[in-house]
C-alpha cells in the first residue's frame, strides 16, 4: 500500500487491523464491527495520506461513553500526558459525539500550545449541529490574550461567522456551523505565516498572521481555556490539534473524516 | 434553567464525577450565584443535588482579547 507506514494485526477473524487502530479500540473497550471498521478505515487513511505523524491528538469519538470517548487515537494510554480528554460540566455522550450544554461543558486536552511551534498548527472539529449558545463560543481552543490565540470556531457569535484565531483572527462569511472546520497556519518564521479557514475541505478565508505563544492553559473543547469561557452547545464528531496542514492535506483530512462519519451515520 | 449551590457545595462537587470520566464543574453566573446545569443534575446519582432549587441562568460576559 503506497505510502502506509503502518503494521497490520491479523484478528481471530482473518481480518487485519492496523496496529494503532487496536490499540485504540483495546483502549476503549470497543469490540463493535461498524466502529471497528470506521477507525481502522481512518488510521490507515491517515498514514497513507502521510497525516498520521503530523496529528498531536486525534479524539473521534465512538462507543456513546464518557468513557470511550476520553481517548486519543494518536495515543490511547489512559494519561493526562497522553492528552486523554477530561470532561466537565454538562456533556451528553452518545453514539453521534459529545454534545456540550453551552453553559458548563467543555473538555480539557492536556495540550499546550507551546507544544507546537509558532508557525506550523492546525485545529480541527467536525461539528454536527447548527447552533448558538447566545453568545461568542469556541469549539476548541485557549486564548490568554490578543496574539495568545489559538483557537478554533464554526460560529463565533450568533452571525454564523466560522473563525479561527491562530495569531491573527481569521473570519469567513456567514454561514451554517454544522460540517467539518479547520483552522491551520503554516509557515518558517515567527511572523507573516500562512494562516487559513476550512470548512469541508474548501478554503474560507486566508490571512498573514504572526503568533506569540506564551500561553500557559491548555487547550479545551467547547470553551476557550485561559478565559475559561465562550462555552459552544455543538456536538462533536470528531477533532484534531496537530502540526500545520497544507491545501492537499486539508482536502484529504476532510475526505477521511466525512467517509468516517458516514460509516458511523453520523455525518450532516 | 441552572441548579443554585452555596460555595460550600460548589467546593463539595470539585472532583467528583457526574458519571464515570465526567466531572461537576460549578461556575459562577453574572450575579456571582454558584451554578452547575441541569444536564449535571439529572445525569448525576447525588441526591442532594437533585433536590438543589433552580433559578434562571445570567451568564457572565467576557471580553474576548483584542
Amino acid at each position: 500500500m503506497y505510502g502506509y507506514g503502518g503494521k497490520l494485526v491479523i484478528q481471530s477473524g482473518g481480518s487485519t487491523i492496523d496496529s494503532d487502530a487496536e490499540a485504540f479500540l483495546l483502549a476503549a473497550s470497543i469490540t463493535d464491527a461498524t466502529i471497528t471498521t470506521a477507525v481502522n478505515d481512518l488510521v490507515v487513511g491517515l498514514k497513507t495520506n502521510y497525516l498520521w505523524n503530523k496529528m498531536r491528538a486525534l479524539y473521534p469519538f465512538v462507543g456513546g461513553t464518557a468513557t470511550t470517548h476520553k481517548f486519543n487515537l494518536k495515543d490511547p494510554r489512559d494519561l493526562d500526558a497522553a492528552y486523554r480528554l477530561t470532561f466537565f460540566g454538562g456533556i451528553t455522550h452518545s453514539a453521534t459525539g459529545a454534545d456540550p450544554n453551552g453553559t458548563t461543558g467543555y473538555a480539557d486536552t492536556h495540550i499546550y500550545p507551546n507544544y507546537f511551534g509558532l508557525s506550523d498548527i492546525h485545529l480541527s472539529f467536525y461539528s454536527r449541529e447548527n447552533t448558538h449558545s447566545g453568545g461568542d463560543d469556541f469549539d476548541i481552543g485557549t486564548v490568554t490574550g490578543a496574539v495568545n490565540r489559538f483557537w478554533l470556531s464554526s460560529g463565533l457569535s450568533n452571525t454564523n461567522s466560522p473563525t479561527s484565531g491562530l495569531g491573527s483572527v481569521l473570519a469567513s462569511s456567514t454561514g451554517s456551523t454544522d460540517g467539518f472546520f479547520v483552522g491551520s497556519l503554516t509557515g518558517t518564521a515567527l511572523i507573516n505565516n500562512t494562516n487559513k479557514l476550512y470548512k469541508n475541505g474548501s478554503l474560507l478565508a486566508t490571512s498573514v498572521s504572526s503568533m506569540s505563544i506564551t500561553n500557559n492553559a491548555s487547550i479545551a473543547l467547547f470553551r476557550a481555556n485561559g478565559i475559561d469561557d465562550g462555552y459552544s452547545n455543538r456536538e462533536c464528531a470528531f477533532a484534531s490539534i496537530g502540526l500545520g496542514l497544507s491545501d492537499a492535506d486539508v482536502t484529504a483530512l476532510n475526505t477521511l473524516v466525512q467517509a468516517f462519519n458516514t460509516t458511523l451515520s453520523r455525518n450532516v | 434553567m441552572v441548579a443554585l449551590l452555596t460555595q460550600q457545595q460548589a467546593e463539595a462537587l470539585q472532583g467528583v464525577e457526574v458519571v464515570t470520566d465526567n466531572f461537576f464543574n460549578p461556575i459562577q453566573d453574572a450575579d456571582d450565584n454558584w451554578i452547575i446545569s441541569l444536564e449535571e443534575v439529572n445525569q448525576c446519582s447525588i441526591e442532594w443535588v437533585k433536590q438543589l432549587p433552580q433559578i434562571e441562568y445570567n451568564p457572565k460576559q467576557f471580553t474576548l482579547p483584542i
